[in-house]
């Protein structure tokens, strides 16, 4: 029964497992206050990279995979130099342009990429119980990237970046780890993507894959790993689920996101910890990079006011949101 | 480099000054950097093509209602998204992050629509709706599309910058850049502003979305993603917020584009906006023009 499910759902399966690692990648620099979309553009990277070793010189998968990854690394780092000054619109404007870049790229470099066509032929050398291992190994990593010390420093960091400089978080050094960190994954998704569908386009690589990933982070909810894992598996059989709908598929996927970010902007993420918060009757911490519900007593008032930022509102609770969830 | 290649230096530079204009306008006075512009954009394009289909209207009826329609779909973003955004999430980073991942939503959503509509074909405006001819200016090659589109162009961005810098609504549109709470203390609405505001930049996506498609004879879902990326290195030129930096920005660009087109390859010609953008970002981030202080960096 169930290995019948499986082969049934293969593909969806792999489709889910690579969209969770990119949702990983999404979902850690969110996490930090890290507004970067460049995500997209190293899975572009990564899979390039790996399709071209394992098919034009015959490289063994891991090692291809590696060197995709070391790349990614590399530039990750360049563009977090780059783009470290930047903040929010600023840093999402710079990424995304980053990513239209690579796409550019990808469609002009055809001895490597294959141009506009792409590659097809890429042999398959993973199988779904390999990638799922990975999946696995770097859901564990992440465990322990939220916990601890290690954790709180990241949640400081978006809650307030001054305030996390001034009890002395080295927060640049902190931002670029979690460049090179969220580039790294997004690679490694890219990469056993590109050997496990075998085929890859630059079209791929473009504003859909933003959206779509978008889209898992922000469904699971951005404070939790499993929040990408969830939204991942979500999104990937929402096509299945929506199939009734049939050519209205893909507008209904894209009214889903707005919906959400503006009535559920923490995800499921978030309505669990409520839901958990009110078993045990504490209040729930601010769970999100995306909202404060708590904290917006009036409407109008707050948007676009620096005080705002630390709002001394009534009915938040005022320990901040790591002390109230980890009280050691 | 010659006047000929200056000539087309004009006309996409027209057509980049009418994109990114209704892009800074929103990011400057409302903090919305707004991705479904691009997908405004198109729909401009696509509803010509869809009203032109069975038979030629003229592009002077034709662009005017683009322009309404697409001032429409985006102050609808406004309506059921932007605003509520802003009305649940009290903190200005979380909301302008909420509110840029609604744009990229509902932008998604147009090119889905746009992709039913069109069944992912490449579709063109009736050719009826503005017979292109060959004429020659000052003893060089041009179409009256060509010349149509920079005095249109010309005389939007006149209109608009009069509007902002002389009119009491764009006093009262600057002062909602300055301080929105202030503002309502004034008895200036916000809310009704940005509405405005966006109504504003959706139809000047939109008059540029009818152009562009007439001058490529194609209308396609995805018409508006290129033309983002030019627009952000036109506004991180400019200075964000600022229309006149956009409008000199867009020129700018579009020669520089040439200028690699000319002198280097075609390939390199997109990236040289990134390149710029990396360039500016590193060395002038406020912009070439813009004397507003750097945000928060």
């Amino acid at each position: 029964m169930l290995s019948d499910w499986f082969s049934d759902n293969e593909t969806l399966i792999q489709a889910a497992l690579a969209g969770a690692l990119l949702a990983y990648s999404f979902q850690i620099a969110l996490r930090a206050g890290v507004f970067t979309l460049g995500g997209v553009g190293f899975w572009a990277i990564g899979g390039y990279t790996t399709a071209y070793l394992v098919t034009e010189r015959e490289w063994a998968t891991v090692p291809a995979i590696g060197v995709g990854l070391l790349l990614s690394a590399v530039i990750g780092l360049g563009l977090a130099l780059v783009l470290g000054r930047l903040r929010a619109l600023y840093l999402a404007m710079a990424t995304v342009a980053f990513v239209l870049l690579v796409q550019i790229v990808a469609i002009n470099w055809e001895d490597v990429t294959g141009g506009a066509g792409g590659l097809f032929g890429i042999p398959v050398t993973v199988s779904t119980t390999q990638v799922f291992l990975v999946v696995l190994v770097v859901s564990i990593a992440l465990v322990f990237f939220e916990r601890g010390a290690r954790g709180r420093t990241i949640e400081a960091m978006r809650l307030d970046e001054q305030l996390a400089q001034s009890v002395g978080i080295d927060v640049v050094r902190e931002r670029h780890l979690i460049f090179v960190l969220s580039s790294v994954l997004a690679a490694l998704s890219g990469g056993i993507s590109a050997v496990m569908f075998n085929t890859l386009a630059p079209e791929q690589a473009g504003f859909h894959l933003i959206t779509d990933t978008l889209m898992m982070v922000v469904i699971g909810g951005a404070a939790a790993w499993w929040g990408a894992l969830v939204g991942a598996i979500i999104v990937t059989w929402l096509p299945e689920l929506l199939r009734f709908a049939e050519d209205y598929r893909q507008i209904i996927e894209a009214a889903i996101v707005v919906l959400v970010i503006v009535y559920a902007p923490e995800g499921i993420v978030g309505l669990v910890r409520r839901v958990r918060g009110l078993l045990s009757g504490r209040r729930p911490p601010t769970a999100t990079p995306f909202a404060d519900i708590a904290a917006a007593t009036s409407p109008d008032r707050g948007h676009s006011q620096p005080e705002a930022e630390l709002p001394p509102a009534a009915g938040r609770d005022p320990r901040p949101a790591t002390q109230a969830r980890n009280p050691d | 480099m010659n006047a000929q290649d200056l000539l087309n230096v004009v006309v996409i530079g027209s057509i980049y000054t009418l994109f990114a204009m209704g892009l800074t306008l929103s990011w400057g006075v409302l903090n919305i950097l707004n991705l479904a512009h691009g997908a405004i954009f198109m729909f401009g394009g696509l509803l010509a093509y869809l009203v032109t289909q069975d038979s030629a209207l003229s592009l002077w009826i034709v662009m005017p209602m683009s322009m309404v329609v697409c001032g429409l779909i985006a102050v609808l973003l406004e309506l059921v998204a932007y605003r509520p955004i802003r009305r649940r999430v009290a903190d200005l980073h979380a909301s302008e992050l909420a509110t840029l991942i609604a744009s990229i939503g509902a932008g998604a959503m147009l090119v889905a629509i746009a992709e039913n509509v069109t069944e992912n074909q490449l579709v063109g405006i009736n050719p009826e709706t503005f017979v292109v001819e060959q004429t020659s200016f000052l003893g060089l090659r041009t179409t009256n599309l060509e010349i149509v589109i920079v005095a249109i162009a010309a005389l939007l961005s006149v209109t608009l910058t009069l509007f902002i810098t002389r009119s009491r609504h764009g006093r009262a549109l600057r002062a909602l850049a300055q301080d929105p709470y202030t503002c309502g203390l004034l008895g200036i609405s916000p809310d009704r502003m940005a509405a405005a505001t966006m109504f504003v930049s959706g139809a000047l996506a939109g008059a540029a979305g009818v152009l562009l498609a007439m001058q490529l004879n194609t209308v396609e879902a995805r018409l508006g993603e290129p033309l983002l990326l030019k627009a952000f290195a036109v506004i991180i030129l400019g200075g964000v917020g600022s229309v006149q930096g956009a409008i000199a920005a867009a020129f700018l660009l579009a020669l520089a584009e040439t200028f690699t087109d000319v002198y280097a390859s075609t390939s390199v010609r997109d990236a040289v906006a990134f390149g710029l953008i990396i360039v500016l970002l590193l060395f002038r981030p406020q912009g070439l023009f813009s004397r507003v202080a750097w945000q928060r960096a």
